[in-house]
């Protein structure tokens, strides 16, 4: 293992992150070397703000409307977002950057964005952020905010978001269909998906020697000790239920206890090795684990250096997951929050985030503008983890969302089920 | 006029001392105190909806006694690897003190800066370090491989299912490892202390140098493997960075719990229980322990 991929472990562990965002970014921590969890954690808050003057942010909490269904403009200029890290185009490492989404963002509208970085973990920033504050009629300083989709119902749910200002945002009509008739959100009026991904199985057929095509086979005999499960339980638990014929887009609490007893069972005889988050790639590819559930974005990013790796998304089907945008009760400048969300749903616009990015861009019309632009770029546009057919799609479910004590009874299982 | 002026100056040394306690008493007030207080109150609490931050003290006793009853196995294998951790590290760090304090003559000073070397590195990245060490085809395994002893490893329970990563093993192995010096340097420097001319005197009066070692030099040192003793086993016990990077989903020790009932199931006031029968189950061992071995000198 190189140090470079030791840093981003330490680092990734030190978050505790979970998800998915790491791989790219080894040079943030540059300098962490030598310090403790807590200082490694401390450099992702580093916001990259754009604007010295943060004058217009504190100026008032009063929500004026300026026009119905426009938004507020209250906040002034300034538009704040936290998103997870490594999760938008950069010029060298820099968001900001001229030519890059965010400074085309600034010019176009004249509005100046904080773009923040402070987005590590749901729970995390659950905890921490949204719940003493939001749970306390407080409002919190970004505009927009980058949780998983669960975590957005879940928000929902509480009531602590704002409606989107939809008469801002005209290009709500390149949303993906499979994202406007969610239980939770019909419609997609409290959040839009920024990118989403595949949870599958990645192995090299020639370490496991056999080809996996369910998620069973990750059980098999030969796997035995050699496989890892991811610590979402969303991803883990729907990946079983759907091979177990239930269907977790649904809400489905025996289905998943089901699903859980199967993972207990299996985890007693040894045969699952490790819960990981994004961590899984290291011992992926240095064969302690032959097999294991990942995420899409992930693999793209592996299959350039072990261009054996194989991503399976299983008969049965697989399960889908998204981050979104949301925009936080009382945030003080949803009309600029609604023209961000309307800039990156420009279909050329999005096209350029998913070059970058690499995940599955919720926009209508990115695979066309792709294969548009010739050259490598072209070829994103053949991917099929990038833009999976229409069968594929079909195939792939988003978890239901549950209600609250459902979520945690579920969770509490799951967590004694993961052991660590 | 000289008994007032000695009654002042006693008054004044009475009270000198306390002021100069005053800085370690108001920082463990402010936080030992203050923290623990909320965190009995917390753990004597409700919170009636997991995602709202209200709190409801009741004053009952549920959250113990659910996290006794849940988490029996994780507590019982937290204690379990840290005392393995523990006499591991005594059994290594002893005779390494030893030789540095008796033998090392000039090289002492070297020596010593080696046992603390490792420190300049982070934690996270020493254990992480361990885990290419330790992987399925790493050297370590390889080595075994090439010697052929994987079966009689696999027998005496080295190795399980062919891989030394994600067992107890490694867990152990790693909380051994990264808490070792705790356990070297106060012993070192309890024999460091020990005037060598009391091993003449054994020897003078025909004492064997095993019985010299049994007599002298041990009850002289025990105070130092008390204090490592203290120093590796809390902090082993707590300690779920290694069992998080080296175990598996069987080997999960009570830190990673207390962070997934904070985390994921936002359940604080089980968290803030678990953590208190934690703190007391360690306390209870600790003053047994001081009590056995009867170190007056380090708990008064």
């Amino acid at each position: 293992m190189n140090d470079d991929e030791m840093l981003r472990q330490a680092i990734q562990m030190s978050r505790d992150l979970s998800r998915r965002r790491f791989l790219r970014n080894a040079g943030m921590a540059a300098g962490g070397l030598a310090l403790g969890p807590a200082m490694l954690a401390a450099c992702g808050d580093d916001a990259k703000t754009a604007s010295p003057a943060k004058n217009a942010d504190s100026s008032t909490d009063a929500v004026r409307k300026v026009e119905p269904d426009m938004g507020t403009g209250a906040g002034g200029k300034t538009l704040t977002f936290s998103n997870w890290t490594a999760y938008i185009d950069t010029v060298k490492d820099d968001a900001l950057a001229e030519g890059t989404t965010i400074d085309r963002f600034q010019k176009e509208t004249g509005l100046t964005m904080d773009y923040k970085v402070d987005y590590n973990d749901n729970e995390e920033y659950f905890s921490t952020i949204f719940q003493p504050n939001l749970g306390t009629g407080k409002r919190i300083d970004p505009d927009v905010v980058a949780p998983t989709y669960w975590m957005a119902a879940r928000l929902l749910g509480l009531g602590w978001l704002e409606k989107l200002p939809m008469g801002a945002i005209p290009n709500h009509k390149n949303l993906a269909d499979q994202f406007l008739n969610l239980s939770w959100d019909e419609g997609a009026v409290h959040h839009m998906p920024w990118q989403a991904g595949i949870t599958g199985i990645a192995y090299d057929p020639s370490r496991t020697g056999f080809e996996l095509k369910s998620f069973n086979d990750l059980f098999d005999d030969r796997l035995e000790g050699k496989i890892s499960l991811l610590k979402e339980l969303r991803d883990t638990v729907g990946c079983i239920m759907l091979e177990m014929g239930k269907d977790p887009s649904k809400p489905d609490v025996d289905g998943a206890m089901a699903a859980l007893d199967f993972i207990e069972q299996m985890r007693a005889k040894d045969k699952i090795r490790q819960f990981t988050g994004n961590e899984y790639l290291q011992p992926l590819s240095n064969g302690d684990v032959k097999a294991c559930l990942a995420w899409s974005g992930d693999i793209v990013q592996l299959q350039r250096e072990q261009p054996n790796m194989k991503f399976v998304i299983p008969e049965a089907g697989s399960m889908q997951w998204f981050d979104t945008m949301v925009i936080p009760k009382g945030a003080v400048n949803t009309n600029a929050a609604a023209q961000w969300m309307n800039f990156v749903y420009d279909v050329d616009n999005a096209a350029l985030l998913t070059e970058f990015v690499q995940y599955v861009s919720p926009v209508k019309g990115v695979r066309e503008a792709l294969a548009a632009k010739g050259g490598d770029t072209a070829k994103l546009a053949e991917s099929q983890i990038l833009f999976p057919d229409d069968a594929t799609q079909k195939r792939l479910k988003i978890f239901a969302s549950l209600p609250q004590a459902d979520e945690l009874k579920i969770q509490k299982r799951f967590d004694s089920v993961k052991g660590a | 006029m000289a008994a007032a002026d000695d009654t002042k100056s006693l008054r004044r040394a009475r009270f000198a001392p306390y002021g100069l306690l005053s800085p370690g008493l108001i920082w463990l007030a402010l936080f030992f105190l203050v923290p623990l207080t909320t965190l009995i109150r917390l753990s004597l609490s409700e919170k009636p909806n997991a995602f709202l931050p209200e709190y409801n003290f009741t004053g009952s006793t549920a959250n113990f006694t659910n996290a006794i009853g849940d988490n029996t196995d994780v507590l019982g294998r937290s204690f379990l690897y840290a005392a393995a951790a523990t006499v591991a590290a005594i059994l290594i760090g002893y005779p390494l003190a030893y030789f540095v304090a008796f033998r090392a003559g000039k090289y002492r000073t070297i020596l010593l800066g080696l046992v603390i070397l490792p420190f300049y590195t982070s934690f996270l990245i020493r254990t992480l370090a361990w885990k290419s060490l330790l992987a399925d085809e790493g050297p370590v395994l390889r080595f075994f491989a090439s010697l052929k002893v994987d079966s009689v490893l696999e027998a005496v329970g080295v190795m399980q299912n062919g891989r030394v990563l994600n067992t107890s093993l490694a867990v152990i192995g790693g909380l051994t490892y990264n808490f070792l010096a705790f356990m070297i340097l106060p012993i070192y420097v309890s024999l460091e202390k020990i005037d060598v001319r009391l091993l003449d005197a054994a020897q003078d009066l025909y004492s064997s140098p095993r019985a010299a070692f049994r007599r002298v030099v041990l009850p002289l040192s025990l105070p130092g493997v008390f204090a490592g003793t203290l120093l590796v086993f809390i902090p082993a016990a707590g300690d779920f960075v290694n069992a998080e990077l080296l175990g598996g989903p069987n080997n999960a020790m009570i830190g990673s719990k207390v962070k997934d009932l904070l985390l994921n199931q936002s359940d604080y006031p089980s968290a803030a229980a678990l953590s208190l029968v934690f703190m007391v189950l360690i306390t209870t061992g600790v003053l047994l322990y001081a009590r056995v071995l009867g170190t007056d000198e380090l708990v008064g």
